[in-house]
């Protein structure tokens, strides 16, 4: 993930950077050569004559477009939904209740944790995202939600059992309240998990969520040392348990072959592009 | 085509800025060839910008109006576009031979946003922009493109065009010089023959429609953080891609294009290399494809649909190939027929046989229709009309003679020289369905599907209310319940032949586009006795290797436990009337149809080989639809442990399309299963 607030004086520091040859798509200079001045609002162009400075519209800031590709071995599709297209008729997440292929068009821009698109979940909808698991390692699981007024334990994050029904893993919250960027991060080391993903995220919370930068990974060092004890969490409530067993009995449904005829999206474009 | 204020930018920036900031900011700016922001965040144009859009003047009726915002990036408006909604800009650019830089700040959802660039009457060249990674604080996401070529002495049209699925705002629209005619080929769109004519063109051009074209502009540029994306979608094969079979042997020739991004020295060398990896996992549900798909128009339509067969009278001509099927002349078009008739053979594609040389087409053509078994190839023969409009120079026909049953001596026709169509001009090119004839009342004569339920029914045109045989042709299997979709003219057709008691059938899905396991069950039910039949399993671990058959069918037989497999057949099937299936080309549950069906007691499937063995699903992805790829995510393990993603279903009756029949107008596939059917009718 590659994520820097960056006001844009800091391009006339940096100017000779900036300025450079490199054929960079962007104009912004690397972030690395920039310190951090998310907060600042005091840009000094008030000029001579101690005029008061002006007011900040808006901040700019440079992050890669494929989103957290350091996480290159991801276990899930596509965690952090960069790859998701109105044009996908399947895509590596489900979305509901009631649960299917058809998946909200992505949110862009700063509202998202990493990369340019995430997903915002209206109250009482959740998404499954697909992955494998590993058959010789512990897998990590961490991910990352963004709520309106709401406490992190507000959004129940877990790996759905698939295979044998046996028991799910809630993957608690870091922190009981979102940090200071409003996000909340949702972290687990599970011991074993050799079956297929399903990772549910979802909104109970009153108002919107949105999701951003989830990993699943074969924890390193595979499974040679010492096995870790299961996340430590309070047991699922009732209502938690009735909305996992309706996303699972989804899962089931909506596996098997599906190669659906063109949606209208697809068809709406190929009518704008041979116009 | 609707057109917004186009000015130089000096006279557009409503912001006061103090001198020292503007300065830096601008001199900043112009060597980043880009707009650039205030210290408070107002958006400047660059000040070079030979184009911006800042939709600050009514659009013409029945446009989309531009709306004002107060957070709108430049002035005081926004173009809103609703969902599914696009708009076209047509732009002037300077009558230069240089490269541009063409950007857009977009808010709300994705938006494609491209650049098209004519130098006839239709657009040559497409762009597609791409999200910088620059996002603002209210939300406005910059695309942009960079070293974008345009000959402007010789362009008739430059449009940006702007599209959204889900509804967007678009603002800020600047197109920047960022290069001269150095960047530029000799010969910019030089004339071409055909992609064989690789050294006509430059490395990031591919000959397509015989002219060389620019292609790194359909693709994002290389990613800053290459090593990392490109470990990510490699590992998007390595630990994610289900079907067992592919992944022994294939997958290692997809990790070599990988191997190529990671030293490619142009944004399409870089991406080429990965759709090339993913197509090279030969699987009938992984492919690829980007926006040139839908935007580069086809200026040499070729009305005819081929097909593969035995060309019985023409092998003392052209020998048969030791590898292929010949390649014949199923059905024509009214027009653009290239003068071709039902019969006439296909010898050769710039000098290669005509299948080995569309396979040659991996390497650059993104929509290449996949398939798992590597030893069919009818979606190549029934897509080669568009295969060679696209891609072929000099074709080698044989023409023959209804009237006498004779054919001539091989005959070269030039694609290139063929003329272009006018761009208004509608050419009514026929479906390619692998069937040379249709046999229904109501088949429409461009072998199209225009039944509303999606299944053609009636009894067959070559019986009758006493013979009772019915037919059925149709294409998809899609239904999620047995009712929508093909479901009710599935259930309708089965329907009536139990009711007005058939006493024969057969089921044409020579085209099978596939569809949901439920579909097949309809017509399961109707002929086969119940039985287990497969199971299909999403990839489960990132370890997973071929299992043996003796532990795949320990996974059946656990699945089998859990209820998860599928069972073909019902407990009441109807096994005194034949039932003929004929395939050709077919994908996914139009693989399981003739899985479920075949061995049951009066089912005989008849086709040239064996089905495309698609045993699996897939999930697609794109990446702003300049780089789309879809991977298959499983693989189906039969009855005895074995997988059989690859392995298509052998046809009980193998059958080839032959020339002497389809010169003298007859539908050996058919007639074949006519015969049977006939030989077997039910009292």
């Amino acid at each position: 993930m590659m994520r820097h607030g960056l006001p844009l004086l800091l391009a006339l520091s940096v100017a000779p950077l900036a300025c450079s040859s490199e054929e960079l798509i962007d104009p912004v200079p690397s972030t690395s050569t920039l310190t951090d001045t998310t907060s600042s609002t005091d840009t000094g162009t008030g000029g001579e004559g101690g005029a008061p400075p002006a007011k900040v519209i808006r901040t700019v800031e440079q992050r890669s477009p494929f989103g957290n590709v350091a996480a290159t071995d991801n276990l899930l599709f596509d965690g952090d939904f960069e790859w998701s297209s109105p044009f996908s008729d399947q895509y590596g997440w489900f979305y509901g209740p009631p649960y299917s292929y058809s998946f909200p068009a992505a949110t862009i821009g700063a509202a998202c944790r990493s990369g340019v698109k995430c997903v915002t979940l209206p109250k009482n909808k959740a998404v499954i995202g697909i992955g494998v698991g590993s058959g010789e390692s512990p897998v990590t699981v961490t991910a990352h939600a963004r709520p309106e007024n709401a406490a992190c334990e507000d959004v129940d994050v877990s790996l759905l059992d698939i295979a044998t029904f046996a028991k799910d893993v809630t993957i608690p919250a870091v922190s009981e309240a979102p940090g200071a960027d409003g996000w909340c991060e949702y972290s687990a080391l599970v011991p074993a998990y050799p079956q297929r993903v399903y990772l549910l995220i979802d909104n109970n919370t009153a108002k919107d969520l949105v999701v951003d930068d989830v990993v699943v990974r074969a924890a390193p060092g595979g499974g040679s040392g010492p096995t870790p004890p299961p996340p430590v969490t309070a047991p699922p409530t009732a209502e938690r348990v009735g909305r996992r067993d309706a996303a699972r009995e989804a899962i089931s449904r909506l596996r098997g072959p599906i190669v659906p005829p063109n949606d209208p999206a697809k068809r709406a474009l190929q009518e704008h592009l041979s116009r | 085509m609707l057109r917004f204020r186009q000015a130089r930018p000096s006279s557009a920036p409503a912001v006061v800025l103090a001198g020292g900031a503007l300065a830096a900011v601008w001199s900043c700016a112009v060597s980043a060839r880009a707009a650039s922001f205030t210290p408070e965040g107002a958006l400047l144009f660059e000040p070079n910008a030979v184009v911006v859009l800042d939709f600050e003047e009514p659009a013409p009726e029945g446009e989309p109006q531009p709306a004002e915002d107060p957070t709108a990036l430049h002035g005081a408006h926004i173009l809103p576009l609703g969902a599914f909604q696009g708009v076209d800009f047509e732009v002037s650019l300077p009558k230069l031979r240089q490269t541009y830089r063409a950007s857009a700040w977009i808010r709300g959802h994705e938006a494609v946003v491209s650049l098209e660039v004519s130098y006839s009457d239709r657009p040559d060249e497409v762009s597609a922009l791409f999200p910088t990674g620059r996002v603002t604080s209210d939300g406005w996401v910059e695309v942009a493109n960079t070293h974008l070529r345009v000959d402007g002495e010789k362009a008739t049209k430059v449009v940006l065009g702007a599209f959204s699925a889900a509804g967007a705002d678009v603002d800020a629209v600047e197109i920047v010089p960022d290069g001269d005619a150095s960047a530029f080929p000799a010969i910019p769109n030089a004339p071409c023959g055909g992609a064989s004519d690789s050294a006509a063109c430059a490395a990031d051009q591919v000959c397509l429609y015989s002219r060389c074209r620019t292609f790194s502009g359909l693709v994002p540029p290389i990613p800053k953080d290459r090593d990392d994306v490109t470990d990510y979608l490699e590992s998007r094969m390595t630990l994610l891609f289900g079907p067992f079979r592919e992944r022994t042997y294939d997958l290692p020739n997809s990790l070599v294009a990988i191997e190529q991004m990671r030293h490619a020295q142009d944004a399409w060398s870089y991406w080429n290399g990965f759709a090339l990896a993913v197509r090279k996992l030969h699987d009938g549900h992984t492919s690829t494809s980007n926006i040139a798909d839908f935007s580069l128009r086809n200026p040499r339509p070729i009305g005819v649909c081929f097909i593969e067969g035995d060309a019985d009278l023409t092998h003392t001509a052209a020998p048969k190939d030791p590898a292929y099927l010949d390649v014949l002349v199923s059905h024509t078009g009214a027009e653009s027929t290239l003068g071709l008739a039902p019969g006439d053979r296909l010898v050769s594609v710039d000098g290669k046989h005509p299948i080995a040389w569309a396979r040659g087409l991996v390497d650059i053509h993104w929509s290449l229709p996949p398939v798992s078994n590597p030893r069919t190839f009818a979606e190549l023969a029934s897509s080669m009309n568009r295969l060679l409009s696209r891609y072929a120079s000099k074709i080698e026909v044989i023409r023959c003679d209804a009237a006498s049953g004779t054919c001539g001596a091989p005959e070269v026709i030039s694609i290139s020289d063929l003329p272009p169509i006018a761009l208004d001009a509608t050419v009514q090119i026929p479906t390619c369905d692998n069937r040379p004839l249709r046999h229904l009342i109501n088949s429409p004569d461009d072998h199209g599907n225009t039944a509303v339920n999606g299944v053609h029914q009636s009894i067959v045109i070559e019986s009758d209310d006493v013979e009772k045989i019915y037919g059925i042709e149709w294409e998809s299997l899609y239904t999620t319940n047995g009712t929508d979709g093909v479901g009710a003219g599935l259930k309708q057709a089965v329907s009536t032949w139990k009711t007005e008691g058939a006493r024969g059938v057969i089921l044409d899905h020579r085209s099978g586009f596939g569809g949901t396991i439920e579909a097949p069950k309809i017509l399961w039910s109707y002929a086969v006795p119940r039985r287990p039949n497969d199971y299909y399993e999403d990839r489960q671990r990132a370890e997973d290797e071929q299992p043996s058959a003796e532990d795949g069918q320990a996974l059946f037989d656990l699945a089998k436990s859990r209820n998860q497999i599928n069972y073909a057949g019902s407990n009441n099937p109807v096994t005194t009337v034949p039932v003929a299936l004929l395939l050709t080309e077919d994908v996914s549950a139009s693989d399981w149809l003739p899985l479920g069906m075949k061995g049951a007691p009066k089912v005989r499937l008849f086709a040239p080989f064996e089905t495309n063995g698609a045993f699996s699903t897939r999930y697609a992805f794109g990446y702003w639809l300049g780089v789309n790829y879809v991977l298959a995510v499983g693989d189906t393990f039969l009855p005895d442990g074995t997988t059989t993603n690859g392995t298509g279903v052998s046809p009980d009756v193998v059958v080839l399309p032959k020339q002497s029949d389809l010169l003298a107008g007859k539908d050996t596939v058919y007639e074949a299963a006519l015969a049977w059917v006939r030989s077997e009718l039910a009292p």
